[in-house]
């Protein structure tokens, strides 16, 4: 059983801020075993890019991390020295970004930029000419090899993601982390780069990380998905359980939000009223009680603590029935 | 009884390029970004206009808001020719026809106060002598923001708070005809339903009549009574929301309207998978402009460009062989 | 920090000369050259006169003539780059050829010139600055307004039937004027050295008016006989170069988007 692509355990993360720390992850764990597919839903202030940039150790410098461990492949992130991270990054991580616009320099040529990527390997320029060639063809760019010397700018905003992730797949990482990757295209470009993404996804055999609000496309994509709510992961499970009988009250109403399955016309669409919660002076209780329909007692005395169901790896709910 | 707007074979043209461009690699000079197209809304009616990248729909709506030149064809609105006009005449128009923008935050201007914000269109056009203070009460009451917010600048306020002060600024002039342009983009999805219930709630309230420009299809179907959908600037279909939904008659409208995942794991979809990219404006297909991507395509659509026609309940369609119910 | 007190030392130093000091401009030959002392603290130079005096006095034409000139260049290039950044395409052609063109000439040759027209006087070198650094804020004013006139908010404002005036006037130039301001702050030194260096080869500020370039210029001339003047003219030169660009690059980092103050 080989390690986990990815293992985080207990990570919390907090911003310096002029009104005092602004605890952005309060202790979330996620898992990715090799080769899976993992989702990351939930929306602005959740705590997604804070995550992802602890995981490739970017953090801006006003942030700490203030507890946890994360793993890649067995590998402890925190205990490496900066040179050794930057090894990894590009390497045995690579991500993709929700921009296609601006992920590639508008200077060089996309097949510069593909072969310079590779200098890590010792080969001879041709042989990576070669590789960076193929990778295009798998992500189905028409006139591969002519193409090669292009510029970002002569392509299509979907050309370009899929390019991105060409670039990125091509070192063959053993985590790929997918930022938003679809979010700005469009449907019909946003389906072909799902199909795209499972199809060299059982090529490569790498695990991904794949962050997004779409809930379609997770719900399709991904074999297990995290929820995340004001910093905290508040429900995480195979996909089934989570979007066909989600338990935790914000997974529950996220879902009936999503005017995809509204199916009737209607002039009240459902929404989440209330605000995300101050980071900075979190209330006593649970992070979602102000705004939760099934709100009672204990959820304002102190945060639920994450349990283990029957169907769910992870639910953070008092109203959680925890598996013998 | 003129309908509320009216527009006719509209052609909106952006040079390209350089002379040399066209010289050296025969590049037109000119693309047609809407290429001819025509629609009527009533008054009180909400009409979405659908299509992705590259369709012509956010060229469409300024055109229509009288921020672009029009080349060819017409615009009415209440019987009144608009398109191109003087400065004087464009700014009256200004204050039938408002627009909403896509981005919520970027679309205000940055070192405004909401306060500010909102009083902008009374000082514009003169009317300053009004309570400007009740004015902006009045208008952040109506969108459901609370009075503090007036003081506060964009980049403090959230997506959904900035999105309803767009909306405010738009409807602050009592207008007839409100344009949105993609309403709800940057919005998370659980802030999304308060756009479009304020919407539909501000139509009622004010009988306003609303264009919605928008590629979420998702959205359509709770917020227009009828929809018209564009590729590479021409409309392809267009009618009544509901109909359309449930049996779609242009392959392009199938594939757009199974392109969209429904958040079930089990849902298989039964998706048209379209090959290729949308052409360049630069290099319109010959015959029907959709046949390169088109599943059903045959012989004749790669010659005959097919024309938008009525079909039965006042379906629109340009295909030359429009599916049938049973190809759902 | 530090640039902030050595510019308030300069300005209150010349604000606050005729208290601080003697006359600058009386002469007393039989105290030529002397050292400095408690009664001069700089010295005296050439023809007595007190440099300390002089170095003060000095202080305000330095000022006055660098604030007072790249005050003008900042109102003239701005409104300049806001025209022919928002204005037709013909407007912005002949106003680049313009900007190019004046800032080809080369800065000592067009002092050269201005003087043969004018005669030496602080408006020479007034002028000099203008055409020397006009051009580049009216550049720099140009680029911004070319990039923001199509942001979605200028074009809100147009959708509401602004005008071009209010656009230029409420929403471009408060959004671009911060760098140019930190820009112009970090060219002050250089305006500092035009009028110490036009003075100094009697191309402004003519004597017996005390001008650090003018005190450079006698002390060079008597440097055998005493190196005072030499160094009362060169010092505030240093000190105010100094503190000026050390406060304009403190103003960039305070206004650096890259510190961050939580989440991105």
């Amino acid at each position: 059983m080989s390690a986990p692509a990815l293992a985080i355990e207990h990570l919390s993360v907090d911003y310096a801020t002029a009104a005092g720390p602004l605890h952005a992850l309060r202790d979330v764990g996620i898992e990715i075993g090799a080769g899976e597919i993992v989702g990351l839903v939930g929306e602005s202030g959740c705590g997604k890019s804070t995550l992802i940039q602890a995981v490739l150790r970017l953090l801006s410098p006003n942030a700490r991390i203030t507890a946890g461990r994360m793993a890649l492949a067995g590998v402890d992130l925190m205990g490496l020295d900066p040179e050794a991270m930057r090894k990894l990054r590009g390497d045995r991580i690579s991500v993709v970004f929700q921009d296609p616009m601006t992920a590639l320099n508008p200077v060089l040529t996309i097949g510069r930029q593909m072969v310079d990527i590779q200098y890590r390997r010792r080969e001879p320029r041709a042989a990576k000419r070669r590789r960076a060639v193929e990778m295009l063809k798998r992500v189905h760019i028409p006139d591969p090899e002519s193409r090669f010397d292009q510029y970002p700018h002569e392509f299509s905003g979907g050309m370009r993601q899929r390019i991105a992730i060409a670039m990125a797949l091509m070192a063959e990482p053993a985590l790929f982390i997918a930022d938003e990757p679809t979010t700005a295209l469009d449907a019909t470009l946003e389906v072909a780069t799902i199909e795209l993404l499972k199809a060299l996804q059982r090529e490569i055999g790498c695990a991904i990380l794949f962050v997004s609000h779409h809930l379609g496309v997770v719900a399709e994509l991904c074999d297990r998905v995290n929820v995340m709510y004001a910093g905290e992961v508040v429900e995480s499970g195979p996909v089934r359980p989570v979007f066909q009988r989600p338990q935790h009250p914000y997974t529950q109403r996220l879902l009936a939000c999503d005017p995809a399955r509204v199916r009737e016309r209607t002039r009240h669409l459902p929404t989440i009223p209330g605000d995300l919660p101050d980071l900075v002076s979190l209330p006593p209780g649970c992070v979602f009680a102000d705004r939760c329909p099934q709100v009672f007692e204990p959820c304002r005395r102190a945060p639920p603590p994450a349990v283990k169901t029957a169907e769910l790896e992870a639910l953070r709910c008092y109203l959680a029935k925890p598996s013998p | 009884m003129n309908p509320l707007l009216a527009v006719e074979n509209l052609v909106v043209r952006f040079p390209v390029g350089g002379a040399l461009g066209h010289y050296l690699k025969g590049e037109p000079r000119a693309i047609d970004a809407v290429a001819g197209v025509s629609l009527t809304m009533e008054p009180g009616e909400t009409v979405a206009v659908v299509g992705e990248s590259g369709s012509g729909k956010t060229t469409l709506a300024r055109a229509i808001a009288g921020l672009i030149p029009v080349a060819e064809g017409a615009v009415r609105f209440q019987g009144r020719p608009v398109a191109n006009l003087g400065r004087a005449a464009r700014k009256e128009l200004h204050r039938e026809i408002a627009m909403i923008f896509q981005d919520p935050v970027g679309s205000l201007s940055p070192r405004f106060s909401v306060r500010g914000l909102l009083a902008e269109p009374f000082r514009i056009h003169g009317l300053a002598e009004r309570d400007l203070d009740a004015e902006v009460t009045r208008l952040l009451g109506l969108v459901g923001l609370p009075p503090a917010i007036a003081e506060r600048h964009p980049h403090q306020l959230s997506g959904g708070q900035a999105r309803r002060v767009g909306v405010a600024r738009a409807i602050a002039l009592s207008p007839k005809l409100v344009i949105a342009d993609e309403p709800t983009a940057g919005l998370d999805v659980s802030v999304q339903g308060e756009v479009l219930n304020l919407l539909n709630e501000l139509r009622e309230r004010l009988g306003l009549s609303m264009l919605i420009i928008t590629h979420n299809l998702n959205i359509v179907r709770h917020i227009a009574d009828r929809m018209a959908i564009m590729y590479l600037g021409r409309i392809v279909e267009a009618g009544e929301t509901a109909a359309i939904f449930a049996n779609p008659r242009h392959p392009y409208s199938l594939a757009l309207l199974s392109a969209n995942p429904e958040p079930d794991p089990d849902a298989r979809p039964r998706r048209i998978a379209l090959e290729g990219e949308v052409p360049s404006l630069l290099a319109r297909p010959a015959g029907c402009e959709f046949h390169g991507r088109c599943p059903f395509v045959q012989e004749r659509c790669r010659n005959e460009a097919p024309v938008l026609a009525v079909g039965p309940d006042d379906r629109l369609v340009a295909c030359h062989f429009p599916l049938e119910p049973s190809a759902n | 920090m530090l640039g902030t007190v050595l510019v308030v030392l300069v300005v209150l130093g010349a604000v606050f000369a005729g208290l601080l000091a003697p006359d600058p401009i009386a002469m007393a030959p039989i105290d030529r050259f002397l050292t400095p002392s408690m009664d001069h603290l700089l010295g005296t130079d050439n023809l007595g006169r007190d440099l300390f005096a002089r170095v003060l006095f000095g202080g305000r034409i330095a000022l006055v003539v660098s604030l007072g000139s790249t005050a003008a260049s900042l109102l003239l290039g701005v409104a300049a780059g806001l025209v022919a950044g928002y204005g037709p395409r013909w407007l912005d052609n002949l106003l680049l050829l313009i900007f190019d063109a004046l800032k080809s000439f080369p800065t000592v040759m067009l002092a050269l010139a201005l003087v043969t027209l004018l005669g030496p006087s602080e408006w020479a070198v007034v002028l000099v600055v203008i055409i020397a650094n006009a051009p580049s804020y009216a550049r720099m004013a140009r680029t911004q307004t070319m990039s923001l006139r199509h942001a979605q908010f200028v074009e809100a404002e147009r959708s509401l039937g602004a005008g071009a005036g209010r656009i230029i006037a409420s929403h471009i130039l408060p959004n671009i004027v911060g760098p140019i301001l930190i820009v112009a702050s970090m060219d002050i030194p250089v305006v500092i050295a035009i009028e110490a260096g036009m003075s100094f080869l009697g191309l402004g500020v003519r004597p017996p008016t005390p001008s650090w370039g003018t005190i450079l210029e006698s002390g060079f001339e008597y440097i055998q006989d005493s190196a005072w003047a030499v160094i009362a003219g060169g010092l505030p030169i240093i000190i105010t170069t100094l503190g000026f660009t050390f406060l304009g690059e403190a103003l960039r980092d305070t206004f650096d988007p890259k510190l961050v103050t939580g989440p991105r």
